[in-house]
């Protein structure tokens, strides 16, 4: 389980709402680059940050990210 | 109310990664330069006026490079995560570069010459190494300036690693 690579609906979620990277980072009140990293699996996010994507989205965390376990 | 608090962190957050970028660039052209001068590839000297102007950039670089590394406040999780990657391979370079400048310097002692004033000189990292007739204390002197060496140059090498993992994990 240790160190497989979390994949995540972020992008899908991201481009059904017609946000750009920026914009959706700025609402997680992070780096255009901290939101890139997570879409593209280079970076899994903080609990913090997960529950604030999963209110963004009104989506349970286990619907946007899945960890293939 | 919420939505500018956002705003203004994710600016600070940008504006974090912009220094990044400026002082890495600025690092590079010192390093590139320190470099050209000690191989005597560079032999063409900057004018007055902009070798004056490269100085005053350099010692307001290394500040910056200093600020960047402290700033906490201006780096949010995902930056953080980077700064401690940067932190990792700065810690091995810390140990690994001057033992390895100083082995090189050691071995290839009667080759070495560096570009000073138009003339070719030995680095002054082997006046230590002659400086005690006993080999042991040869090679700590050595070690000892190559460390002080490095450690001018600290500030601007972590900004150049933190970029590179940036790069590599940010695009």
């Amino acid at each position: 389980m240790a160190g497989r690579a979390v994949k995540n609906q972020l992008r899908v979620l991201r481009a059904e709402r017609h946000w750009s990277q920026a914009d959706l980072a700025e609402r997680l009140e992070v780096s255009r680059q901290a939101v890139n990293a997570i879409e593209t699996g280079k970076h899994d996010p903080s609990l913090p940050l997960a529950f604030r994507i999963s209110r963004l989205f009104a989506m349970p965390i286990e619907e946007i990210f899945d960890d293939g376990s | 109310m919420a939505a500018l608090a956002g705003r203004a962190f994710v600016k600070r957050y940008q504006l974090y990664i912009r220094l990044i970028d400026i002082s890495f660039w600025i690092s590079i052209a010192y390093l590139v330069r320190l470099l050209g001068r000690l191989t005597g590839l560079l032999l063409i000297p900057l004018p007055k006026p902009l070798s004056l102007i490269f100085g005053v950039v350099t010692l307001i670089n290394l500040a910056l490079a200093i600020f960047l590394v402290v700033a906490r406040f201006m780096r949010d999780e995902f930056a953080e995560r980077i700064w401690h990657q940067a932190a990792q391979w700065f810690v091995y370079c810390l140990v690994t570069v001057p033992m390895i400048i100083a082995i090189v310097l050691l071995v290839f002692e009667d080759a070495i010459r560096v570009r000073v004033n138009n003339s070719w000189v030995e680095p002054d990292l082997l006046e230590e190494f002659q400086r005690h007739p006993d080999a042991v204390w040869h090679f700590v002197g050595g070690i000892g300036h190559a460390v002080i060496f490095f450690a001018l140059l600290a500030p601007a090498f972590f900004v150049c690693i933190y970029k590179v993992l940036l790069w590599r994990d940010g695009r």
